[in-house]
């Protein structure tokens, strides 16, 4: 079986146009990235652009962060709290003085307390609070507990116990710059050229099979059906599993040497947009998690394809409905927050609402089953699982569907 | 060779089959996304159509005195119609002349909003009279102020037009044709002809769909104004009206869609596989459009993105307004205009990148150069049955549930908005915490209804309690829409009972992005004041605006626009009582769908209690007065 | 009619695919034969115009085919290698679009496919689609829509390939019937299909043109070089390096080993009468 697997991947995905393509969507991937670094797009504008007139400030950025990171310690605290009151003090009157200010750290005052506010006070304040504000929802949770008990309300006791459990005793007790995580959690680009790569490597994966009336040939041998069900999924697990290796690693990598991510071992509620995740990973943790996710994801959507591909002899009808299926299932997948019962099913059922795992896990989102509370992302999860057993199923079936000649018992292609 | 080339992309290719179901898909998405407006004008689009009737077209000095008296009546109608109630409750007028006068001011209370539409409309008109006309611009806004890419049609060109050479290649037919005397020029061009008249057809059939789904919707009306007319045009320098603005998008888009044919065929010759054509003519279509959102470099490119977007070569500088560091609000070139001579520039660069491109093509297909002898010989706003069945489905589901049981219940608005009780609680809502709670009143135990341990999720407006249910509603700032929820007090077990805010947050990598810059996300969205469900209806008040929504079917209808505001509000079986603007007291029964004026009633106050309605009548020196009600 | 193929030349970088090629025909059959890679469809491909020749000409009747244009395929007939054309076409429907290549007038096209179905016995697939005609149909389909415009010149790349000895004999009589008034350039590495109707055999080995003549002119050089001789079981091996053998045919225990050498291989051997596969074999087993 092994061997028919590589031989798949040398015969669907080792060929020269889709060497080119994955390598010039590597160097496209970098490159958006770059470009999101100097022009300070995402986050709503967080960051400022990368140009010769923000040098300043950018210097004075990783200074500060090279003085800060690390352990929280009450003297870090205290002296970014006092830099913020001087500044603020110092601004209180709202004027702003365009000339270039001495004994500051960027040439401006105000300048001096944007970014003190921005990138150190409020962060490190989040920080430090949050201890405090955590347990106050974990109280809150566990009155709920008991409230609800009282009113034989099994799912919201179930939520609320949830909550108390997985959130108690939860504290950040380092300082690291979580945003630029934050922002390569959000990072989506990839996935689209994830997703073109796809179509390319896996469209002909059966058509062409039967375009070059190889696929007699497999049937007719020992190993065929296995080669024809088996061996073509598995390479195409292990092409999609390289491709997002490939380009998890470029963007880790980029968003590393331009962002300078720091803190990968900080718990992912550090960063503020992910104080009420249900998970407390590291950031490192947190990224390999969606990988991993988006790996069930793309697995799912590539078995999609290859079924499409079992089902017609030319690339063009697979590749339309595969591409018309892409923009549905995504766009499906924009429901996975919704209240509604209906949209979020729809959501849950998009193999696409893993590839935004970080939007799943972003805030407690969970779904009453039975009275019991799980959490969406597990209900997304369970629900690829078995969506893609049942396509396996289908596609081994349709590419490999044969029938016994009543005369002789033998194995007989079906039309012969 | 046109005719046999043309049968074969179009029926044994199935080339026809795939064109008829893309055109389904536009029709059907176009509908869906139906057009661009704005949540004033929707509520009360009559008002809207009857403003813009009387002063649409060129701005006259006779039209500038008409708005500016409109506007200060309209400004000046609440105080207006105050103080026409206090002569009549003083006596000084009779009452038919408080109605007979008060009208107008009513009527201008009511419409009051889309007027402020229309007067923002003039002022903008106002800046450059000669070139702006005040018009309804939803529809021509909606066709032309959008640089989205048509990816229904980008789809079908590339599914139609791939198998055009690659399929030559495929079945091992290329090297007959090229062969034959005619196979190897005359059947090349034939086929780069069929691509490109194919590609111009799909182009404007496309463009026209878009066009006749947008006018049975909405209407493009005056294609002759000016097309600064539209707002988002203001800074365009082309002197152009609406409709040869569109002739223009049309044109372009054209040679957009030709370029992109040539492109399938180049590549579709030089790969000779169809997976290769499909994937390459993918990226190079769809990509830009990520890469560039929105930017004008993306109408700078030698690709054919640019050009089938089309609209951004007529937009003039189009700014953004976004905070500063210093905190003030600031407006940031978002589109940076493309000037007429570099545009008659880039089109000549397109049409000549086309003819190289095609020769180009020929030059690869026909391989082998022989000399070709010449030879001159004679050698070809909505589909109607669609839309009666979108129409006919929702009126259908539109059909209210007259005739069933009535709702004998309950409740008045006045007293009740943020406070309500049943046999075992008082609820009561704080509005600013935006907490509900039930004090049990046996025991007098408080018990906080609004539990989420997480921050709480936009801010509740009002409340409503009846048969044990306590419903109440939520708004989130910068957000369209409303939620209502539900808890059982018995097990308070929470429930959604609607939702109108939008929810879906996929932007397909940047392409449908629906981010909204500052003055969006900071207007202020009115709260909903008071909220009343039945088994079959959710009614809710906001401004002036008494709504019903359907609950079986979401539909919002609004019923009335005159709701006076801060005055009562009851609902008592299967009707709606409220005070107008002129302080009649009318109901809206839910039996026959509409609104009666209660003759004779005139009152500031009312209630109602054992099926009696108690009211303070005005006509009676505010004597308190009964009316039974059916 | 005379084809005239002058030091005809095809370099694909540092490799020659064709080396030197001249050769001039007239009508009759012409058989190409050579192992694969020898330069037979690259022969074919510059003489049906789909490539162009890194130098070389070739003349019709006196004429450069380059100053003919497209007059040239006119009277051209091809017939490629492995052919699936359009399987989703009615037989009609894809006779009536190559004669719409083919510049055939609409009012002979019905007559002229009638015509050639009929050579070629296909008559009763009239109105079958290519996709569901068998391998050796398909193959006479194949040589229908090459006669379609009454070529002079047909070239068959591979034509037998395939098809069943039933088909073959078939397949040759068709071709030798059509030879009569054209030139056939038959294109094979089966010997047999060439051996019995070709005027003459053109023999490529990598690129270059070795031998050329009628089968009996070729045949006649490998004359007393072709022996038979019976051998054990255990003897094969060895016979088979030491010697080109041709053939090995069983019989009743022993076998019978063709064998082409210049000297008699052994006492136990006898001369044979040279066939043209023995020609083939003592060219490209050296």
């Amino acid at each position: 079986m092994l061997r028919l697997v590589y031989y798949e991947i040398r015969k669907n995905y080792l060929r020269s146009y889709v060497l080119a393509a994955i390598l010039l969507f590597l160097v496209l991937n970098a490159c958006m990235i770059y470009r999101g670094y100097v022009s300070g797009d995402g986050l709503m504008g967080y960051f400022m652009p990368h140009t010769r007139d923000t040098k300043v400030e950018w210097d004075f950025y990783h200074r500060m962060h090279r003085q800060l990171d690390g352990p929280l310690t009450a003297d870090k605290a205290r002296y970014v709290s006092d830099e913020y009151e001087r500044l603020s003090a110092l601004t209180a009157d709202g004027t702003y003085n365009e000339q270039g200010q001495t004994d500051t750290y960027t040439g401006h005052i105000w300048n001096d307390y944007v970014m003190i506010t921005k990138y150190f006070y409020e962060p490190m304040k989040y920080a430090a609070s949050y201890e405090k504000e955590i347990e106050q929802v974990v109280v809150k949770a566990k009155d709920n507990v008991s409230f609800y008990q009282n009113y034989n309300n099994s799912y919201e006791q179930a939520k609320n116990k949830y909550i108390q459990d997985h959130y108690s005793g939860r504290k950040i007790p380092v300082f690291y710059d979580g945003k630029p995580w934050e922002l390569l959690f959000n990072y989506r680009f990839s996935d689209l050229l994830i997703l073109l790569l796809m179509l390319l490597g896996l469209v002909p994966i059966y058509a062409h099979e039967k375009e070059t009336k190889m696929d007699d040939l497999m049937m007719s041998s020992r190993r065929g059906k296995g080669n024809m069900g088996l061996a073509k999924v598995l390479s195409a697990f292990i092409y999609i599993a390289c491709l997002l290796l490939m380009f998890s690693g470029v963007n880790l990598a980029t968003f590393a040497a331009l962002y300078r991510l720091s803190g990968a071992g900080m718990p992912v509620y550090a960063i503020e947009a992910y104080q009420y995740t249900p998970v407390s990973l590291s950031v490192g943790g947190f990224y390999i998690l969606l990988i991993l996710l988006k790996m069930i994801g793309l697995a799912v959507a590539g078995l999609g394809l290859c079924l499409l591909s079992a089902l017609f002899q030319r690339v063009i009808y697979p590749y339309l409905l595969g591409v018309l299926l892409f923009i549905s299932g995504l766009y499906a997948s924009g429901y996975l927050a919704s209240v509604e019962a209906g949209y979020m099913v729809w959501a849950l059922v998009s193999p696409f609402s893993l590839l935004k795992g970080h939007e799943l896990l972003i805030d407690l989102l969970g779904v009453n089953i039975g009275y019991t509370f799980v959490l969406r992302l597990t209900v997304c999860v369970i629900l690829q699982l078995i969506i893609s057993i049942v396509l396996y199923g289908v596609i081994r079936l349709f590419s490999t569907s044969s029938r016994f000649s009543r005369s002789t018992g033998f194995a007989v292609k079906e039309g012969a | 060779m046109l005719y046999p080339e043309w049968h074969k992309l179009l029926i044994k290719q199935k080339g026809l089959l795939i064109l008829g179901l893309m055109i389904l898909i536009k029709i059907a998405l176009t509908l869906q996304q139906g057009y661009d407006s704005s949540l004033i004008i929707n509520r009360n689009p009559e008002g809207y159509a009857a403003y813009m009737n009387q002063y649409e077209g060129k701005l006259t000095a006779e039209k500038e005195q008409r708005l500016q008296a409109e506007y200060y009546a309209v400004v000046h109608a609440g105080a207006e119609l105050d103080e026409l109630a206090r002569q009549w409750k003083d006596g000084e007028i009779t009452q038919e002349a408080y109605e007979s006068s008060s009208k107008q001011y009513y009527e201008r209370m009511k419409n009051s909003a889309v007027f402020n539409v229309i007067y923002n409309q003039y002022y903008y008109a106002k800046e450059a009279p000669e070139e702006r006309y005040l018009m309804d611009e939803r529809g021509w806004s909606t066709l032309l102020g959008h640089s989205k890419p048509d990816f229904v049609l980008l789809l079908s060109l590339i599914i139609v037009l791939t198998p055009l050479f690659c399929h030559e290649y495929e079945s091992g037919m290329d090297a007959l044709l090229l062969s034959s005397s005619r196979g190897k020029y005359r059947t090349g061009a034939a086929k780069l002809v069929i691509g490109a008249m194919l590609a111009m057809i799909v182009t404007m059939i496309f463009t026209f769909i878009e066009y006749l789904c947008l006018d049975g919707m909405i209407g493009l009306p005056h294609g002759s104004f000016p097309l600064q007319s539209l707002e988002f045009f203001a800074n365009s320098e082309y002197p152009v009206t609406l409709k040869q603005a569109f002739l223009a998008l049309l044109l372009i888009r054209i040679v957009g869609a030709v370029l992109f044919a040539g492109c399938i065929a180049c590549v579709g010759i030089l790969s000779k596989r169809s997976i290769i054509t499909l994937f390459t003519c993918s990226v190079l279509i769809f990509l830009p459009y990520i890469l560039f959102p929105e930017k004008s470099l993306l109408y700078y490119l030698p690709l054919p993105s640019g050009l089938l977007a089309g609209t951004g070569y007529l937009w003039g500088t189009v700014y953004e307004s976004a905070y500063s560091d210093q905190g003030t609000v600031e407006k940031f070139v978002k589109f940076q205009a493309i000037g007429r001579g570099v545009f008659l520039l880039l089109m000549i660069g397109y049409i000549v990148e086309i003819a190289l491109l095609y020769l180009y093509s020929l030059k690869k297909y026909s391989r082998y150069m022989l000399r070709s002898r010449l030879r001159y010989k004679k050698q070809t706003k909505l589909p109607l049955p669609l839309s009666l069945l979108i129409i006919g489905f929702l009126i259908l589901t539109g059909c209210d549930s007259r005739g069933k049981v009535e709702d004998v219940f309950s409740f008045d608005a006045g007293e009740l908005r943020n406070y309500g009780e049943t046999a075992e609680y008082a609820i009561q809502l704080d509005e600013e915490q935006s907490l509900i709670t039930a004090r049990h009143l046996a025991t007098g135990e408080e018990i906080l209804l609004t539990r989420e341990p997480f921050r709480q999720e936009g801010m509740i407006s009002t409340i409503f309690v009846r048969d044990d249910w306590c419903y109440y509603v939520t708004q989130t700032l910068g957000k369209e829409g409303i939620r209502i929820y539900g808890i059982d007090l018995k097990n308070f077990h929470q429930k959604l009972i609607y939702n109108s805010l939008r929810e879906n947050t996929e932007d397909f990598f940047g392409l449908v992005s629906e981010q909204q810059d500052m003055e969006q996300i900071s207007r202020n969205i009115s709260p909903v004041y008071s909220l009343i469900l039945n088994p079959n209806y959710i009614y809710y008040v906001v401004d002036a605006e008494l709504v019903q929504i359907q609950r079986s079917t979401g539909r919002e209808k609004v019923i009335a626009r005159d709701v006076r505001a801060g005055l009562a509000l009851a609902y008592y079986n299967g009707a709606i009582y409220y005070i107008d603007h002129q302080y009649r007291l009318n109901v809206y029964k839910e039996l026959d769908g509409k609104v009666h004026p209660l003759e004779s009633i005139y009152t500031d106050q009312f209630h109602i209690k054992n099926g009696e309605l108690q009211y303070r009548s005005l006509l009676d020196d505010k004597r308190l007065q009964s009316y039974d009600l059916p | 009619m005379e084809l005239r193929l002058e030091h005809i030349k095809k370099r694909y970088g540092k490799q020659c695919a064709l080396d030197d090629f001249g050769a001039t025909l007239s009508e009759g059959v012409y058989g190409l034969l050579g192992h694969n890679g020898a330069g037979k469809t690259t022969l074919i491909s510059i003489l049906i115009g789909i490539l162009e020749a890194t130098e070389g000409r070739i003349l019709l009747d006196g004429v450069d085919v380059k100053q003919m244009g497209t007059r040239y395929l006119d009277r051209i007939g091809y017939l490629p290698q492995y052919p699936l054309f359009y399987k989703n076409f009615r037989t009609d429907e894809f006779l009536k679009y190559m004669c719409a290549l083919k510049a055939i007038p609409r009012s002979l096209v019905s007559s002229r496919i009638e015509e050639v179905l009929e050579q070629v016995n296909l008559t009763a697939a009239y109105k079958k689609r290519v996709g569901a005609l068998s391998g050796g149909m398909r193959q006479r389909l194949g040589i229908a829509q090459a006669i379609l415009n009454r070529p002079d010149i047909l070239v068959l790349d591979e034509p037998t390939a395939g098809l069943d000895p039933g088909e073959r004999i078939r397949f040759r009589n068709i071709i030798s019937r059509l030879s009569k008034d054209k030139l056939v350039l038959l294109a094979t590495h089966i010997v047999p299909d060439v051996e019995h109707i070709a005027k003459e055999i053109l023999i490529l080995n990598k690129g270059r043109l070795v031998m050329q003549g009628s089968p009996e002119q070729l045949e006649k050089q490998v004359e007393g070089k072709v022996w038979d001789v019976i051998v054990a079981e255990d003897e094969i091996e060895e016979w088979v390096e030491s010697y080109q053998v041709r053939n090995v045919k069983r019989l009743d225990g022993e076998f019978l080993l063709r064998i082409v050498s210049d000297e008699a291989p052994s006492g136990r051997s006898h001369q044979v009468r040279p066939s043209l596969e023995d020609v083939f074999l003592s060219i490209f087993e050296k």
